[in-house]
């Protein structure tokens, strides 16, 4: 005899009770706690390490890098003067979740740290799905990957918080329009921030500066 | 790869959930999809077809039922759903849509046979 059982329950409901936890955590110990998601070579790792290198003094920054193979970019996270860096190995996995990172924090002391940066897997579709218990998802994207990017990969855009538009010093090489990029963005998300960055030039990094200012100030605030 | 950890994720849940009959064999699990969950149907089926065998839900299939992205317009209430991106108001225009469904990544029902 075949016999029907109604539920109603998410799929990735662990995944998300995980993740529930680590931002509370995050919450009752003041960290800023972002999640970076872009496409692979966006420039995820050169923004971190202009900022790193920028904001060390200001800020006690701990950075999880996660990666398919290799622990190239959070050694050049290390080389950049990062304190607490953690390479996050997933071997082949398209995305980090919650789990892997309540792992990875294993040993650090939260209330020694203001800012938490989660350096995703370069991929737009997958990480979308994992909450990561962050404060906020910050999708970058870069001139060279055309403006219609947000309408290729809603979930993401309209998941995240803040769209930064990296390698701005390469406008005018391809037919990309800034105005254009915004636009798409906007339609999918009418309530994300926008920032343009450039690392080679670094064109936009002080209006990042101050975005992640005001957000860690919010944080802290929020915890006392 | 994203598929083959949904796949696990839905039979640890499904375990978990017909622990109480026991000796019960899985035919069906019933899921909603949301068009934005990011879960590719054909990809999921196929990861789950693998990751099924020598479990409990060894022979069952998956029928997934895909959710539309469904908002309201937050200028002049419009109901909307949305087949593609852009996310605009049919009505008017606007951008500004709240929405409502099309990330949902849900197990609606399990079909098993009881013995």
């Amino acid at each position: 005899m075949t016999k029907e059982i109604k539920i109603e329950k998410k799929v990735l409901s662990e995944n998300e009770r995980l993740a529930a936890e680590l931002g509370n955590k995050m919450v009752l110990n003041g960290v800023l706690s972002l999640n970076i998601v872009s496409s692979p070579g966006a420039g995820k790792t050169s923004l971190l390490e202009k900022t790193i290198h920028d904001l060390k003094d200001e800020f006690r920054i701990a950075v999880i890098a996660g990666d398919v193979q290799t622990e190239n970019d959070a050694n050049r996270l290390i080389n950049a003067g990062g304190e607490w860096v953690k390479p996050l190995v997933t071997g082949g996995s398209c995305h980090l979740d919650a789990r892997m990172i309540s792992k990875a924090l294993k040993g650090l002391d939260l209330k020694s740290i203001d800012l938490l940066i989660i350096e995703n897997v370069g991929n737009l579709v997958c990480p979308a799905s994992y909450d990561l218990g962050e404060y906020m998802k910050v999708v970058l994207i870069s001139v060279p990957e055309g403006d219609d990017k947000p309408l290729k990969y809603p979930g993401m855009f309209k998941r995240s918080g803040l769209m930064i538009v990296n390698k701005t010093d390469l406008l005018g090489t391809s037919d990309f329009s800034m105005d254009e990029v915004k636009k798409n963005a906007k339609s999918i998300n009418s309530d994300l921030d926008i920032l343009e960055t450039s690392c080679a030039n670094g064109d936009g990094v002080d209006e990042w500066y101050q975005w992640l200012r005001k957000h860690i100030k919010r944080t802290q605030k929020k915890s006392v | 790869m994203h598929e083959l950890s949904i796949a696990e994720a839905i039979i640890n849940s499904t375990l978990d959930e017909i622990k109480d009959y026991e000796g019960s064999k899985v035919e069906e699990v019933g899921l909603r999809i949301g068009s934005l969950s990011g879960v590719m149907p054909d990809a999921l089926d196929f990861a789950y077809e693998i990751a099924i065998r020598d479990t409990l839900l060894d022979g069952s299939c998956l029928k997934m039922e895909i959710v539309p992205a469904t908002g309201i317009c937050s200028d002049c209430g419009e109901k909307c759903s949305f087949e593609m991106t852009p996310f605009s108001c049919p009505a008017c225009g606007s951008f500004k849509i709240e929405l409502e469904g099309g990330y949902e990544l849900d197990i609606s029902y399990i079909k098993i046979e009881d013995s």
